[in-house]
């Protein structure tokens, strides 16, 4: 988006004055994703107009007038307004679904507002309009007067006016937000309002509609982030802030473009060789106070630059000048590459990352030490930039070129410590990669998300990291969590991968499965209630549940992550996965606390019943069956999983079956035997008989002993 | 051996303990059939020393005994094949009903030799006794014919019990039930 002061903009102010007569029970305000309940409606309506989106029940949003000016690269506003209390302005901004907001900016201002900013005021999740998709709307005071661009009209603004109006609103707003560790990374000349239509107090738009930095063009970013990506450049510290600040004031001040005609990359060069307040302000001396505070803000070393303190002592006059340094970013003679010269280091990374396989090229051909020790003499080599850097001359002879991309980007960690990751045309500051990986799923390009897992090996950004690090304290600090992120991403798993990695670096996005277009799940319960509705349709469950919906629930809820891995552990063996996949919903609808999911339990429940018909045993099967039907109409998952352990069930019928196939066998044999023609001669025939006779014998003997010596 | 060269070295005599209680079962049994063995022994030793000490002092007896008896002699000593217990009985039993009427007639008779002399030259007498014999013989030729019958008659009705259970088991779990081969 470009931010450049421009004449034309149009500043619609939010509506103010009557009240609308949307009526208390607001029809068609929800606040989940199953928020497609139509507005209730007694009878049929017979103009058919969509029901009045209302926010929180208080805040009326018409999406039939968008508000330019307050759009932004997270979002699009529209005007809104507060039903209790018409004389409060407010706008709504319809957020994007694939641009991350800043959810811990959001809470903080929500709880606790700062002066000098326009801070949110609500927020939920709306349908927009009776079939439109459901999206998060957030609302947030709007400013009674224009911007302050919009208000100047190309004009510039006087040094007293900034040091009066716009300099104290700025360093208060600044210093409640860095106390609270917040940047606000959204400073520039369009952000900037008027509190009201006289003019007077200045008001800071909103800051966190999108990543940090998002809206801002690269003049207004210090010179190591201005190189990233937009959506790339990382929350920063308050140094940043400064920076933006100093360039909105050289603006405002110039009353035209930051760096007259030049194009984005010329600009960017001559800061690098001149320093940002020089190439910024063309050249343009800036006398008195104003220019001592416009050098200190733009200053390019971060050490050097202005804090809020300096800024506060400027205020007072009480200033103390501090010397324009320049890094020692020069090589010492300059190096030759492509037929051009290049004295500055971060120019030549920025080069070699326009045309990565010349520069893997050019590396591989180099006696690096030798290399390094005419050129890059204020360092010195050590075995850990060696072995990281791992520069082979062997070339990289793939398709993919994956080996000489990855060169070119640790090489460019090498060149310039504090700048963005340049990997395969997109550059990445090592504190945005969260933000840079939202970007990359939103462009649903599967070669591009495949370049971004090869991001995440081994010899890429956490080599790139080790090498940054040796300079960069801050990314330094980052070094083990980023590694341990790789190795997320790298692992194999459902609960794991690229998915997992955007999930969990992004904690305010919701889950883009394509599953649910039209839908805003930003939370487990949203997702439940989501698949319960999806489940109304017919279609496989097992189908339905995809990479994204697993790694949502992985990176939401970290104890269902070993639940997710069994999902998809044996996708061979439907039972197994069935089984698990009971198991995790069990375990979300008992963690949501939802008490019923009555389409989902039906679902699973059609998906159990073929493999309860596959049980051998017959009374198991039917009991199971006719079990089924009443647990299905009960919307519990838990009861469901409660009641039909799959896998117990079908390890006790195989039990039973193979001891009935024993037994059946055994009474076989047994069956046989008796089958045959009994013989005299057979030892059962022959026992019995001699026992039967021997029997009889003794009867005979006892009987003649009593007749010869008892009876007479 | 192990003994003998424990005590030659002057050590304690030890009993290897191999196979355990296996082995103690085993010792245990053979003690068993040493005994049984000792007691038979013993049973014959007394049996002859009886018959020896009628034979010293009622000779006629003895000898009605040596004669009457033989067949169930006859077979004590001989027979040796398959199910000998209940065929001795049945051959003694009959035997010794038979020979009981005419001992006990000698044994109240005044002259015991003259009685003796006139039951051996009464071929009636042999015809009881050996004819008693006999029929205890032709009961045992023919036990095991009857006892087919009956066999056979008692298997038809256990097949009929056996088919019952088995179909029970396929109406429980299937045809699959019945199976080929192992597992």
């Amino acid at each position: 988006m470009d931010n450049q002061l421009a004449a034309t903009e149009q500043h619609v102010p939010p509506q103010s004055g009557k009240t609308s007569s949307v009526p208390d029970k607001a029809e068609g305000a929800h606040k989940s994703a199953s928020a497609e309940r139509a507005a209730p409606t007694r009878g049929k309506q017979t103009d058919r107009q969509p029901p009045p989106l209302v926010v929180e029940g208080r805040y009326a949003v018409d999406l039939k007038r968008p508000l330019p000016a307050f759009d932004r690269a997270g979002g699009q506003a529209f005007a809104a307004q507060d039903i209790k209390d018409a004389s409060r302005l407010v706008y709504a901004l319809v957020q994007r679904k694939a641009v991350p907001q800043r959810k811990d900016v959001v809470t903080g201002l929500r709880g606790d507002p700062v002066s000098n900013l326009l801070n949110p005021l609500a927020q939920g999740v709306y349908r927009l309009g009776t079939k439109g998709p459901a999206r998060l709307i957030t609302i947030i005071e709007a400013p009674a007067g224009p911007s302050l661009a919009g208000a100047l009209k190309g004009h510039s603004i006087s040094p007293q006016i900034l040091r009066k109006l716009v300099v104290p609103a700025a360093v208060r707003m600044l210093s409640a937000l860095h106390a609270r560790k917040i940047t606000h990374r959204a400073i520039f000349p369009e952000n900037l309002f008027f509190a009201n239509t006289e003019g007077g107090e200045i008001v800071f738009g909103e800051c966190f509609s999108g990543p940090p930095g998002i809206d801002l063009a690269a003049c207004y970013e210090p010179l190591d982030r201005a190189m990233a990506d937009p959506s790339a450049r990382g929350p920063a510290g308050p140094e940043a802030d400064l920076f933006s600040l100093g360039a909105t004031l050289l603006a405002c001040y110039l009353g035209r473009p930051l760096g007259g005609r030049r194009d984005p990359e010329s600009l960017m060069r001559a800061r690098i060789a001149q320093g940002s307040f020089w190439a910024l302000s063309g050249g343009e001396e800036i006398p008195g106070l104003l220019g001592m505070l416009l050098r200190g803000l733009l200053n390019d070393d971060p050490e050097e630059r202005w804090t809020l303190e300096d800024v506060e002592a400027w205020t007072e006059n009480a200033a103390r000048p501090r010397r324009v340094l320049n890094l020692s970013w020069t090589f010492a003679r300059p190096v030759t590459f492509m037929r051009q010269n290049f004295s500055d280091r971060r120019m030549l990374a920025q080069e070699f990352a326009r045309h990565p396989l010349e520069a893997a090229r050019w590396l591989r051909a180099l006696d690096f030490n030798l290399w390094f020790q005419t050129y890059l003499t204020a360092e010195t080599l050590t075995e850990k930039i060696e072995k990281h850097l791992n520069l082979h001359a062997e070339p990289d002879l793939s398709s993919t070129h994956h080996g000489d991309h990855a060169l070119v980007c640790r090489f460019a960690a090498l060149l310039d410590p504090f700048g963005p990751l340049r990997w395969r045309g997109r550059h990445i500051m090592p504190d945005a990669i969260g933000s840079a990986l939202a970007n990359a799923f939103a462009e649903r390009d599967e070669h591009v998300l495949d370049d971004m897992r090869h991001f995440f090996d081994q010899g890429v950004m956490p080599a790139a990291v080790e090498i940054m690090g040796e300079h960069n304290t801050e990314v330094q600090k980052l070094a083990f969590d980023l590694g341990q992120l790789a190795q997320l991403v790298r692992a194999k798993g459902a609960d794991k991968g690229l998915e997992r990695a955007l999930y969990e670096l992004n904690p305010a996005l919701p889950c883009l499965s394509p599953v649910f277009k039209g839908l805003w799940v930003g939370s487990i319960k949203e997702l439940l209630e989501a698949l319960d509705r999806l489940a109304e349709k017919p279609g496989n469950l097992l189908h339905i549940i995809d990479t994204h919906i697993l790694a949502f629930i992985a990176a939401r809820e970290h104890g269902a992550a070993s639940l997710v891995a069994a999902v998809r552990a044996t996708p061979k063996d439907q039972r197994r996965t069935l089984a698990a996949l009971i198991e995790l919903l069990r375990y979300l609808q008992d963690k949501s606390r939802l008490t019923k999911l009555p389409h989902l339990t039906t679902r699973l429940a059609d998906l159990l019943r073929p493999e309860l018909g596959k049980l051998k045993g017959r009374k198991r099967r039917e009991k199971s069956l006719a079990m089924l039907k009443e647990v299905a109409e009960s919307g519990s998952i838990l009861k469901l999983a409660k009641i039909f352990d799959l896998l117990a069930i079908a390890r006790a019928d195989a039990q039973g079956f193979q001891q009935a196939r024993w037994r059946y066998r055994q009474l076989e044999g047994r069956r046989k035997h008796f089958s045959r023609k009994v013989l005299p001669s057979d030892p059962e025939a022959r026992a019995l008989g001699y026992r039967a006779a021997s029997v009889i014998a003794v009867i005979a003997l006892m009987l003649t002993a009593t007749v010869v010596f008892i009876v007479p | 051996m192990a003994k003998k060269a424990a005590k030659t070295s002057g050590a304690r005599p030890t009993v290897a303990i191999s196979g355990g209680k296996a082995a103690n079962a085993g010792r245990r049994k053979t003690r068993k059939a040493g005994n049984s063995k000792g007691l038979r022994h013993f049973l014959l030793f007394v049996g002859y020393a009886s018959f020896g000490a009628l034979l010293l002092f009622e000779p006629t007896m003895a000898a009605l005994i040596v004669v009457g008896l033989a067949p169930s002699l006859v077979a004590l000593f001989f027979d040796h094949g398959a199910f000998r217990r209940p065929r001795l009985i049945t051959l003694c039993c009959f035997n010794l009903a038979g020979f009981l009427p005419y001992f006990a007639r000698l044994l109240n008779a005044h002259d015991r030799v003259g009685e003796f002399f006139s039951m051996i030259t009464d071929i009636y007498v042999w015809a009881v006794i050996y004819g008693a014999t006999a029929l205890g013989a032709g009961l045992l030729w023919i036990g095991p014919f009857l006892a087919a019958i009956v066999l056979q008659a008692l298997n038809d009705e256990r097949i009929k019990e056996v088919e019952k259970r088995q179909l029970a088991l396929v109406k429980e779990w299937g045809a699959e039930v019945k199976g080929s081969g192992a597992g």
